[in-house]
């Protein structure tokens, strides 16, 4: 479900399949364990999720807010239409950072 | 001939809610629903379907959730029953959508999701029932899709 991948100090998290009732949990579980061992810039790459509800986007308003207490950032890539839709009814869209591509949140991260 | 509606019935449980992604996606075949209309009824169902096994079931799981969804000439109508606690859950308060980041509460924006995406929802509570109806409408004239068709 998560792909990892450390880019020098941003740890970039693919998520594949669905974001829902049925994984959020779990998948909150795997991120804020990431952050717990020092993990502070985050990119959430969606290319590959297809689908999200709102407990998906409760795992990233949890996550959000937990980097923002410890000082760290995050950065959403790839978020396809149907998933856009989800973050821009949900107001989501002005409180959290998203770019287009994988280069674009590394840039922003690093500085 | 195609089908005109499909009625599928879930346990109280939340992995069922993949059953019903699979229901909807046959549904979407044979009435042919257009992919934003999918997407609708995908977010709507499962968000209310999840609520209801959540609180409504209180994790029990054994309840039973009806889903019965039907094709009229322009909209796609969903009932959607269950035995579980009186809980009508358009009455819980609008979600909170412009506050700050530190600010913004987690949680509440499934109903936020029903409300702004389905036409027109209601709620009974019809003996020990509490029943749901949605109403999808169609994007375009169905006359058009008939002629299409």
């Amino acid at each position: 479900m998560i792909e990892s991948d450390w880019i020098e100090d941003v740890l970039v998290l693919a998520l594949k399949g669905r974001l829902d009732s049925v994984n959020a949990a779990a998948v909150e579980a795997s991120i804020t364990d990431q952050i717990k061992q020092g993990a502070n810039r985050l990119v959430l790459d969606f290319s590959e999720v297809a689908y999200v509800s709102s407990a998906g986007l409760r795992v990233v308003l949890v996550v959000a807010k937990r980097l923002k207490e410890i000082g760290g950032r995050l950065v959403l890539i790839g978020l396809t239409p149907s998933v856009n839709e989800v973050f821009a009814i949900s107001g989501f869209l002005q409180i959290l950072t998203v770019c287009d591509d994988r280069e674009t949140a590394l840039t922003k991260l690093s500085g | 001939m195609l089908a005109r509606g499909i009625h599928v019935v879930l346990r109280s449980d939340t992995h069922e809610i993949r059953k019903l992604a699979d229901a909807i996606e046959y549904l979407a075949d044979s009435l042919q629903l257009p992919p934003p209309m999918v997407f609708k009824l995908n977010l709507a169902l499962d968000e209310l379907i999840t609520n209801t096994i959540a609180y409504g079931y209180a994790e029990r799981k054994d309840g039973e959730i009806d889903i019965e969804m039907r094709r009229h000439d322009d909209r796609v109508v969903v009932r959607l029953i269950d035995q579980a606690v009186a809980f009508d859950p358009f009455e819980v308060a609008v979600a909170d959508t412009t506050s700050s980041l530190e600010d913004r509460p987690v949680g509440g924006l499934g109903i936020h999701f029903v409300r702004t995406l389905i036409d027109e929802v209601s709620y009974s509570r019809d003996d020990d029932r509490n029943v749901i109806t949605l109403t999808l409408l169609f994007p375009t004239p169905t006359a058009s899709a008939a002629a299409d068709a």
